[in-house]
């Protein structure tokens, strides 16, 4: 037993998962799932560097369980993250969240620490798979159908990653997961289902549509695994392929244009969430040592205030049933506390001295900075402009203060709170003291965030954008929320695809309909000539006199004569 | 107004800040960056270009909660067995 546990972390969370249902509903079923992610930290903080939890599977060498500098913090946050998720679900009476929620947090943490391609692929679809009952559980139409794309989709990249990693064992003849080189077939392939789950331009919809559907506590633990997942695995797979820097530009700025006109607040915060994944990706594409370390340390802040994030979100929906900024307002005069923590977690996102996401954020733009990408930086402080706007300002803005709904909600239940106030004080215990982050970066760091000329540059962009978004408010309103949605590129698989389809099928009946009543008519009327001919009274079918007969032989003979004699 | 407030406050704030600019000599990696007020004025003009940017998105792009039907939960309303208002149901 002891062995098989020990074999991999999640090992812990598929044994709590099937010992779940076991236990009582109420406290004692939620004091053991929390249980779950603290055994699952302390494994991964005792265990030395190296390879273990090697299985053979059909012939297969695997190794389950490779710690190192990289793997070791991301699945320590993964530990805190489902720690965090669970005490925020823990009034949560529903078995299936509560055992999906165990397996999809140990499938994300059983990826960060597969040795070999095979076993990550395993631990690949066991997200997608798990994390779909997290929306399923909404039990409304809606859900279902937004969770039945959300399903293809991370199947799908699966199924490209297997693909990839079949191509891979024919050239190389091994299975181990290791830095690749962007250049064959496999690599794409691998790149490609990486990318997916990343959720990189184009391929980003499922993010945005199945993360608002899910239930209150089902968004938060979708929000901390699969991307952070991916994340982990291109830097893993493909530190230093320049494309990314490029890529993850891109994917900081365009969604936070999608953020700041949305009316959903939890879609708001899920193109922020995407905003945020194109830092880590610029800094994954720029492979150094410090980027690399930023990569790392903005995916352990950002789970945080993201999370923390979408649980004040999620508290307000959880008592007033909307996450709509059209219907909400004026909710800090029954929930100050959930306010004060929301405006922690915008505050840590849009990188404010003291706050989490400054001692990361300026990790990076100093990397993309020392290596040259002037114009990608340019894009990053854009991000950071637009961070502030949507996160910083927009969510609390609509949710605690701006125009009174008249809705007085009850305070968010202890549990809530008390998962929210662990997130708040980590992200601005981090944000005061990074140290203790910076010891568990994969590598060698000696970074000052605050000099004085990161302090002032930041404020000076943050008070000036600030003010620009404060005197909209005040005069213009120039996106004021509506009762609306904006349309993304998933419109091309959602309306395009479906009516194209269909204007093919429309045109494919249409010409099959012409094509069999142009032969049927074509077939009949030769019918009808035919017996025309040879029918009973038919020009064949008439009897002829001998005589004719005799008369006209008569004629072919005096006419072979004639001209045998010329 | 209490808006009113916050905005005078800020504008003093971003009038000190842009002043230390030109008393101090911050080490830039690039000529641009550099040049003094040069993130004061990134801080008016990103987020200018960003409100823009969001007045053309929505006024292309922006539809009605239903636009997808019933296979989309814009349009539908949250379950109200998921929600603890502390009323009683």
């Amino acid at each position: 037993m002891i062995e098989l546990l020990s074999l991999t972390p999640f090992m812990i969370f598929l044994l709590g998962a099937a010992l779940l249902p076991l236990i009582p509903q109420g406290s004692p079923r939620a004091l053991l799932s929390l249980l779950i992610p603290v055994a699952s930290a302390y494994m991964i903080w005792v265990t030395p560097d190296g390879i273990f939890g090697q299985v053979s599977l059909a012939g297969w060498e695997l190794s389950l369980l490779r710690m190192d500098g990289l793997s070791r913090i991301f699945g320590l946050i993964f530990s805190l993250a489902a720690f965090l998720a669970l005490l925020y679900a823990w009034h949560l009476r529903d078995t299936v969240q509560q055992i999906a929620t165990l397996l999809y947090a140990g499938a994300a943490i059983g990826a960060t620490f597969a040795g070999d391609l095979l076993s990550l692929f395993i631990f690949w679809e066991a997200t997608a798979i798990a994390s779909v009952f997290l929306i399923w559980a909404r039990r409304t139409e809606g859900a279902y159908w937004t969770g039945l794309r959300y399903l293809v989709i991370q199947v799908g990249s699966g199924v490209i990653l297997l693909a990839g990693i079949i191509l891979h064992y024919r050239e190389t003849g091994s299975l181990a997961f290791e830095a690749m080189t962007l250049m064959s077939p496999a690599s794409y392939a691998i790149f490609l289902a990486f990318g997916i789950k990343c959720a990189f331009p184009l391929l980003h919809n499922w993010l945005q549509d199945a993360y608002p559907a899910a239930t209150v506590t089902g968004t938060v633990v979708l929000s901390a695994f699969t991307t952070k997942m991916a994340i982990y695995a291109l830097a893993r797979g493909f530190a230093g392929t320049e494309i990314l820097v490029y890529i993850g530009a891109v994917m900081a700025v365009f969604p936070i244009f999608y953020a700041i006109v949305e009316n959903d607040l939890r879609k708001v915060l899920a193109y922020s969430l995407n905003n945020q994944l194109g830092y880590m990706v610029v800094g994954i594409g720029i492979g150094t040592p410090l980027a690399l370390n930023g990569t790392a340390a903005h995916a352990v802040v950002h789970i945080l205030y993201k999370a923390l994030l979408f649980m004040s979100v999620g508290a307000v929906l959880f008592r007033t049933g909307t996450a709509k900024a059209t219907d909400l307002g004026g909710l800090w005069k029954s929930m100050p506390v959930t306010a004060i923590f929301c405006m922690i977690g915008g505050a840590s996102i849009a990188a404010m001295p003291l706050f989490a996401g400054f001692v990361t954020k300026s990790v990076l733009l100093s990397a993309t900075i020392y290596e040259g990408h002037y114009i990608v930086w340019g894009m990053l402080l854009f991000a950071a402009a637009g961070a502030l706007h949507y996160c910083a300002i927009k969510v609390p803005y609509y949710a605690f203060f701006g125009k009174d709904s008249g809705l007085r909600p009850k305070e968010a239940p202890w549990n809530m709170l008390l998962a929210m106030g662990l997130a708040a004080i980590l992200c601005v215990f981090i944000g005061t003291y990074p140290a203790p982050l910076y010891a568990l970066l994969p590598f060698e760091i000696d970074y000052q965030p605050y000099t004085f000329d990161h302090v002032l540059t930041q404020l000076q962009l943050l008070v000036f954008a600030a003010l620009i978004f404060a005197l909209d408010l005040r005069f213009g309103y120039s996106v004021r929320p509506k009762q609306s949605i904006t349309i993304d590129f998933d419109w091309t698989y959602r309306k395009f695809g479906p009516a194209l389809i269909r204007a093919l099928r429309t045109l494919i009946r249409g010409t099959w309909g012409h094509t069999i009543a142009q032969a049927n008519y074509q077939f009949t009327r030769t019918l009808r000539n035919l017996e025309g001919a040879h029918g009973p009274t038919g020009v064949f079918a008439r009897a002829w006199p001998t005589g004719t007969m005799v008369l006209w032989i008569a004629v072919l003979f005096g006419g072979t004569l004639l001209l045998s004699f010329i | 107004m209490s808006m009113d407030r916050i905005i005078y406050t800020l504008g003093a704030l971003g009038a000190v800040l842009l002043a230390v600019d030109f008393v101090y000599h911050r080490h830039a990696y690039t000529a641009i960056e550099g040049i003094p007020g040069f993130y004061a004025i990134a801080g008016l003009l990103l987020p200018a270009i960003l409100l823009l940017g969001g007045i053309i998105l929505k006024f292309l792009f922006g539809r009605s909660e239903d636009y997808y039907g019933i296979r989309d939960v814009a349009a539908e309303a949250f379950p109200a067995d998921q929600v603890e208002n502390g009323e009683k149901k």
